[in-house]
């Protein structure tokens, strides 16, 4: 392993002396850094969340799932209540690929894209659509239902989260869902997954 | 904080001069990449040490998958192939790859491997449990996925089943798939299902 060596700011002074150590170290410490280096003057700095590449995403392309949520109604609960998505932390920041599908199922639904709690995005449309978001670290995305219906049987809005540069192997395999259903003014909460075959 | 400064090539062309702002700048980058700061280069996916794997290991999983067909008699006859969703990849390499069918008399599993929507792997047809490996090179965005598929046409598919498990031996990421996904098609339902699936093969 590759000792870090500290460079001072006295070594790279107006008029400082160009010495074999000044550039060994300009040589080997980005080695050491790579390679989580422990020895030398000091520890080598670690990388940061934030030093990684932004997420960069190509919308209508499915490439790595990273989350999934949906939002649904059971029953109609004689209320048009909304009901709020559980929100997915985003961990690294950049652009991400959002596939959304709200079926129609009576009344006016409205599937809404929350950032932080701001709407970013609302459509009522049945078909399934694609809408490219940017996102910082920490920032908190959920999808939200809207409807003006109290008598539908089922409604839902579920959004299926890509990246095409994931820093992972693992795939995400479930995510949470927000569950409202008839005669319960409490929403519950599961885990679930629906295939994305829009 | 370190403060990134691009490093204009003029600064190092022969003859130029060696100024206090290049070797500010020599110094700071470094430690400014690690920070994430400001403009400076972010950390690729590209950059990250590739895949390694061992065959046969079982080291981490980072995929499972299962089909399955069951149900079938000559009077419902369905010989398509049953065909998995895609695995990802995010981080290029190699990975340990193991397949195993399991058919029965009537019917001689076998598992066509996709990458990118081409074949490269055809294992060997088999009645029984057939256990095969192979260590591949993926890059990244490649699309990995498996077909089920009967070999024996002049038969009945009554039922077999085709599993796709994917190793590395040194994953990034401290997570590892201990589940898995599932896709059951019978003459009433296709079913898709999250859940375990244990590599005992």
């Amino acid at each position: 392993m590759t000792d870090y060596r500290q460079i001072s700011e006295n070594d790279v002074r107006v008029d400082a002396e160009l010495t074999s150590q000044l550039f060994d170290k300009l040589r080997l410490n980005p080695l050491a850094i790579a390679e989580g280096s422990e020895s030398g003057t000091t520890p080598a700095p670690r990388y940061k969340i934030e030093s990684l590449e932004e997420s960069t995403c190509t919308s209508g392309t499915k490439s790595r799932l990273v989350a999934f949520r949906i939002t649904n109604r059971y029953g109609g609960n004689n209320t048009t209540d909304n009901l709020q998505g559980i929100s997915w932390t985003c961990n690294r920041g950049g652009q991400y690929a959002l596939h959304i599908y709200k079926p129609n199922s009576g009344g006016t639904t409205t599937g809404k894209v929350m950032i932080d709690g701001v709407e970013s995005d609302s459509q009522t449309t049945g078909s399934a659509y694609w809408v490219v978001v940017t996102l910082e670290i920490g920032q908190k995305l959920r999808i939200d239902l809207d409807t003006n219906f109290s008598g539908a049987s089922f409604q839902s809005a579920t959004m299926w989260v890509y990246s095409d540069n994931p820093f992972s192997e693992f795939e995400c395999l479930a995510g949470f869902e927000a569950r409202k259903q008839v005669a319960s003014t409490v929403t519950r909460f599961g885990l679930n997954i629906e295939r994305d075959i829009y | 904080m370190a403060t990134w400064r691009d490093i204009g090539d003029s600064e190092i062309a022969v003859g130029a001069g060696l100024t206090q702002p290049l070797m500010q700048a020599l110094k700071d980058n470094q430690i400014a990449i690690t920070e994430g700061e400001g403009n400076a280069t972010g950390v690729a996916a590209l950059g990250i040490e590739l895949a390694t794997s061992s065959s046969e290991t079982k080291d981490t999983a980072v995929c499972r998958f299962e089909l399955q067909k069951t149900g079938y008699t000559s009077a419902n006859q369905d010989n398509a192939d049953l065909v998995s969703d895609e695995y990802y990849v995010g981080r290029g390499g190699n990975y340990a790859v193991h397949l195993v069918t399991i058919g029965n008399a009537n019917s001689t599993a076998q598992i066509k491997l996709y990458k990118n929507g081409g074949l490269i792997q055809t294992t060997t047809a088999g009645t029984g449990t057939v256990s095969t490996w192979y260590q591949l090179d993926f890059v990244p965005k490649d699309k990995i996925k498996i077909a089920l598929v009967d070999a024996n046409t002049g038969s009945t598919w009554s039922a077999g089943y085709a599993f796709m498990f994917i190793y590395t031996n040194n994953p990034w990421g401290d997570a590892q798939h201990d589940m898995g996904k599932m896709i059951r098609k019978t003459p009433s339902a296709d079913v898709f299902n999250i859940l375990e699936i244990p590599d005992t093969y």
